[in-house]
């Protein structure tokens, strides 16, 4: 090998800065992350409702979110205004990508469970043999600064300060959450059995603040569902709308124009449909799948003022409304 | 049929006869040595082209082009660490300085890359 080198000394001397230069560039990360087109997935893959086939037009748009990203991908992305490049914040830097993944499974469930809740309640308005009983029974943690080993993504808050989620609503529970130095009671899933335990949060100043993602069960539903989706490796919970409409209008077997209608938007219990992350890269997915009828929420409608798009875009602020603008597609 | 069949033998029985001579002229010290120096001068050619296609999976749209180009990097990366391994043996042996190697290099890169190209498409068809 030795004389090979030797051989080829001088040529090895002038490639050898150049190499280390992109070697460096390629694996080093920064400290930015990206938002990217990705693609539409769906819906019936998550959800399966018995006795019910699913409608195969509603879809849910997912992006792709990396941190951190090479300083080489920041140069080419950088160049195309279909990403967004930006510096990854405080609760990125403090999650692994595990615990990403986490998160998002949970926001996955949660959002599945709501979007469940809000198409069975609107399509049992018209017909009476749909129904669904469910609970509250307190919040999921989507992320804990990392400080706090004791507590894991995914762990259920079922008490606060003594007082039981059950007997509360979500937003007030929630509250209760943030104020003063709460204690929570922790119910956590390990190997198919629940472990219960105490914890007394002291926010440190300055600290990322605990979120949460509501945590609902449904107690009975008829006709009955499995989710069969929940282990896949797309996450989050931006998927709500469209699954709430794609479970509405199976449910209902309503005749649907041959559209593709694909959208994006979080979905609370109650109706309300939310803000979402990366909401430009998901209209770009749209362009490229080529989608007929784009749903997003209207508190991003300013972000989006200057993009143009060839699919009729429809903007919502919540799930009552949704349902109307859907009927203008409805065969009779 | 018969004649093409005929050739097929006759090569691979040049093959074995220049593997044997190969191999009674080289010591196992001088292997070990080439096969590291073949795998560290291939895998460093291949290893910036091998990252800029990783760095691009970001785009969804070229996963599946970018999947076959790393497929094909690795059947290149087989091709190029024989052609080292044979490279770095003449000059650890002199003795096989005149002996053509290129039979053995082709055979061997052929087989090994032939086994990687079957593992990639099973893997490739499993994600796709």
């Amino acid at each position: 090998m030795l004389t090979l080198i030797k051989q080829y000394k001088k040529i090895l001397v002038v490639l050898f800065f150049p190499y280390i230069y992109l070697l460096f560039m390629l694996v080093a990360p920064t400290d930015l992350s990206v938002t990217a087109p990705g693609d539409i997935t769906p819906v019936e893959s998550w959800i399966d409702i018995d006795g019910v086939t699913f409608n195969h037009q509603f879809h849910t748009v997912y992006v792709y979110s990396y941190h951190p990203i090479t300083a080489f991908q920041n140069i080419i992305l950088s160049q195309d205004n279909r990403m967004n490049v930006y510096e990854t914040n405080s609760y990125e830097k403090d999650t692994t990508w595990r615990e990403d993944y986490l998160s998002g499974q949970i926001a996955k469930k949660s959002s599945l469970i709501a979007s469940l809740i809000v198409a069975y309640e609107k399509a049992s308005e018209i017909d009476s043999t749909i129904s669904i009983d469910y609970k509250y029974e307190g919040l999921y943690i989507r992320y804990r600064p990392s400080r706090i080993k004791v507590l894991e993504i995914g762990d259920e808050i079922i008490e606060i300060d003594g007082f039981k989620a059950e007997n509360f609503s979500h937003q007030s529970f929630l509250e209760r959450a943030y104020q003063g130095n709460p204690t929570y009671k922790i119910r956590r899933e390990v190997s198919g059995e629940y472990i219960t335990f105490d914890y007394t949060y002291q926010r440190e100043p300055n600290e990322n603040f605990i979120l949460f993602y509501p945590n609902y069960s449904i107690i009975d539903a008829t006709p009955s569902f499995e989710l069969p989706g929940l282990d896949g490796f797309i996450g989050g919970p931006s998927g709500g709308l469209l699954q709430s409409l794609s479970i509405y209008v199976s449910l209902l077997k309503l005749n649907i124009e041959p559209l593709i209608f694909a959208g994006t938007g979080t979905i609370e219990v109650g109706g309300n449909v939310g803000r979402i992350g990366g909401i430009q890269q998901k209209l770009y997915t749209a362009i490229d799948q080529k989608v007929d009828v784009f749903l997003m929420p209207k508190s991003h409608q300013n972000d989006i003022k200057d993009m143009d798009y060839p699919f009729e875009l429809l903007i919502v602020e919540d799930f009552n409304e949704a349902v109307e603008m859907l009927n203008d597609y409805i065969n009779e | 049929m018969t004649t093409l069949m005929n050739k097929v033998f006759a090569f691979f029985r040049r093959y074995r006869n220049l593997v044997k001579i190969i191999d009674s002229k080289i010591s196992y010290k001088g292997i070990f040595k080439s096969v590291f120096g073949a795998i560290i001068m291939s895998t460093l050619i291949l290893l910036i082209p091998t990252l800029i296609v990783i760095n691009m999976f970001i785009y969804a749209k070229l996963t599946f082009i970018l999947s076959i180009m790393l497929l094909v990097f690795i059947l290149l990366w087989t091709f190029l660490y024989y052609f080292f391994y044979y490279k770095l043996l003449k000059n650890y042996f002199p003795t096989i300085q005149d002996i053509d190697t290129r039979i053995p290099q082709y055979v061997e890169s052929t087989i090994v890359s032939m086994l990687f190209l079957i593992l990639g498409i099973i893997i490739l068809s499993t994600l796709f």
